[in-house]
């Protein structure tokens, strides 16, 4: 009878191990799951970030803004200096100036969307990603000025981020 | 029968003894497991609050640092924890620059010019911007110190530049005239938080910076010429400078081949917005109908553009950099009688 005494104590020992042992497990599981979609979130958000920064800074860039008697105008690009910039970023030959707005635009598309009078789409810059990449779209209405025929268009600036899942 | 009592009786006692003496082990090694499950926790938060709190300073001075790039002319200052931040310019990986905060990984920053010391620890930040035109907007350089460093501007002969340089530096920057050893001595405790500037030749012992103003096409501090680093008992070779924000960055750094090496990725960037504005030329040229304004931008194009994108731009020579001025002033005054004529401009 003890010996049977014995035994039982011996097994709800190793149950209790068992036990114990599984609460480890699920704990480790439960705080790596934790863990991760904290570090995914982070992730997405700075992608998105990213994104809005290429988005503030793409209209602001000397090289495409507006300039009359030494002051820039705000939220407006120079015509010649987007189809300059188009055909320099794009000159299959030299690639430098792509490798060098590659800093700058990163993971995204970036076009010139003409709405008013004219309708017609420029892209200036495209990182290219697979079409499997989630992307994040952010308009910023502009006016396009013409410096030869003095003209002032509308239109957006399209800023398209690719991200990661 | 007694004799099988008595043993069968002993045998369940050591039983006893060996089930108490298991649970005890048993306890000692779950509860050390326990404890190392929440010690490992414990850990790994407080490096996650450590990464997090480099990350986010890290942040911080990116997000002022593009701000810069977008406003020059601005002053700001950022209060950090107490770190060391160390910034590194490497000529032989294609001038990479990164930048990192204690034993954070390093970051790089492609786009940005950056002088300052190489390593700094400080809390509180200063960081100021200038455009470097040439003539039109190149980049933003980014100048950043520490409200513990000094700037000793030697002024032995009372000259101009020296007057010229104390002016274009913002109140905040800590700066003083010296104009004795004796009194430059007397700043000895500032040790490596000191930055000696003198001119022409007319320096004191000790570290310095000496800057050589060009006097071919006229003084011009802010024109175009060469600095001189004395480290360490030893002197740099004649580093070129161009324009005011260049000369500024020279001030800001503590090593010739940083600078050097900040400037060859600053004229990199000139090459890509050369290439623009000649393509802009070329489409004007194109569009403009025939006349006085077309003639003045193919002109352009053809004398003085086409030059600049041929021209080799190199910090290690002083060869470029005056071609590279007198063509720049040249644009400017392009530019100046298109915007006379009311023809549209390069820049």
């Amino acid at each position: 009878m003890k010996n049977i005494k014995a035994q039982v104590q011996l097994g709800e020992s190793t149950a209790v191990i068992i036990v114990v042992i599984i609460l480890l497990v699920i704990g480790i599981v439960f705080w790596n799951k934790v863990n991760g979609s904290d570090i995914q979130k982070l992730s997405s958000q700075s992608q998105e970030l990213s994104t809005i920064e290429i988005a503030n800074a793409v209209s602001e860039l000397p090289e495409l803004k507006c300039s009359e008697s030494g002051v820039d105008k705000v939220k407006c690009l120079d015509w010649h200096k987007i189809i300059a910039m188009n055909d320099t970023i794009n000159n299959p030959a030299d690639k430098k100036a792509y490798l060098f707005y590659n800093n700058y635009f990163k993971n995204s598309k970036i076009t010139v969307r003409e709405l008013y009078p004219y309708e017609r789409n420029i892209t200036i810059y495209d990182a290219n990603l697979s079409k499997s990449t989630k992307t994040l779209l952010i308009p910023i209405p502009i006016s396009i000025k013409n410096y030869i025929t003095k003209e002032t268009d509308y239109g957006l600036i399209v800023v398209e981020g690719y991200y990661t899942n | 029968m007694a004799v099988h009592n008595n043993s069968s009786r002993r045998n369940l006692k050591r039983r006893g003894v060996i089930d108490v003496q298991f649970n005890w082990i048993f306890i000692m090694i779950a509860g050390f497991v326990i404890l190392l499950f929440i010690i490992s926790i414990v850990m790994n938060q407080k490096k996650n609050a450590d990464t997090q709190s480099s990350i986010s300073t890290v942040n911080q001075i990116n997000t002022i640092i593009k701000g810069r790039q977008q406003a020059a002319g601005v002053y700001s200052e950022l209060s950090i924890p107490e770190t060391t931040m160390t910034f590194q310019c490497d000529p032989e990986a294609d001038n990479l620059f990164t930048f990192k905060i204690s034993d954070s990984s390093r970051t790089p920053l492609p786009l940005d010019i950056i002088f300052a010391p190489q390593a700094m620890t400080a809390n509180r930040m200063q960081m100021w911007s200038q455009s470097f035109d040439l003539p039109f907007a190149v980049t933003a350089f980014t100048y950043i110190t520490s409200n513990d460093r000094i700037i000793l501007i030697y002024n032995e002969s009372a000259s101009s530049d020296a007057r010229a340089l104390y002016d274009s530096l913002p109140d905040n920057i800590t700066r003083y005239f010296v104009s004795t050893q004796t009194e430059l001595d007397r700043y000895d405790s500032y040790g490596d938080r000191k930055k000696v500037v003198c001119f022409n030749n007319e320096c004191p012992h000790g570290d310095y910076l000496d800057i050589i103003p060009d006097s071919s096409v006229g003084h011009d501090l802010f024109g175009f010429g060469t600095v001189k680093f004395f480290r360490n008992r030893q002197v740099s070779t004649d580093i070129p400078y161009i324009t005011k924000a260049s000369l500024l960055g020279a001030v800001f750094s503590d090593d010739a081949d940083y600078y050097k090496c900040q400037m060859n990725r600053a004229l990199d960037q000139f090459e890509i917005k050369i290439s623009l504005v000649d393509e802009r030329l070329r489409l004007f040229s194109d569009d403009l109908p025939e006349g006085a304004c077309n003639d003045t931008v193919h002109s352009a194009r053809v004398n003085t553009v086409a030059s600049l994108n041929n021209i080799e731009l190199t910090q290690d020579t002083t060869k470029g950099i005056p071609l590279l001025y007198k063509k720049s002033a040249e644009i400017e005054q392009i530019n100046t009688d298109l915007k006379l004529g009311s023809c549209p401009k390069i820049y």
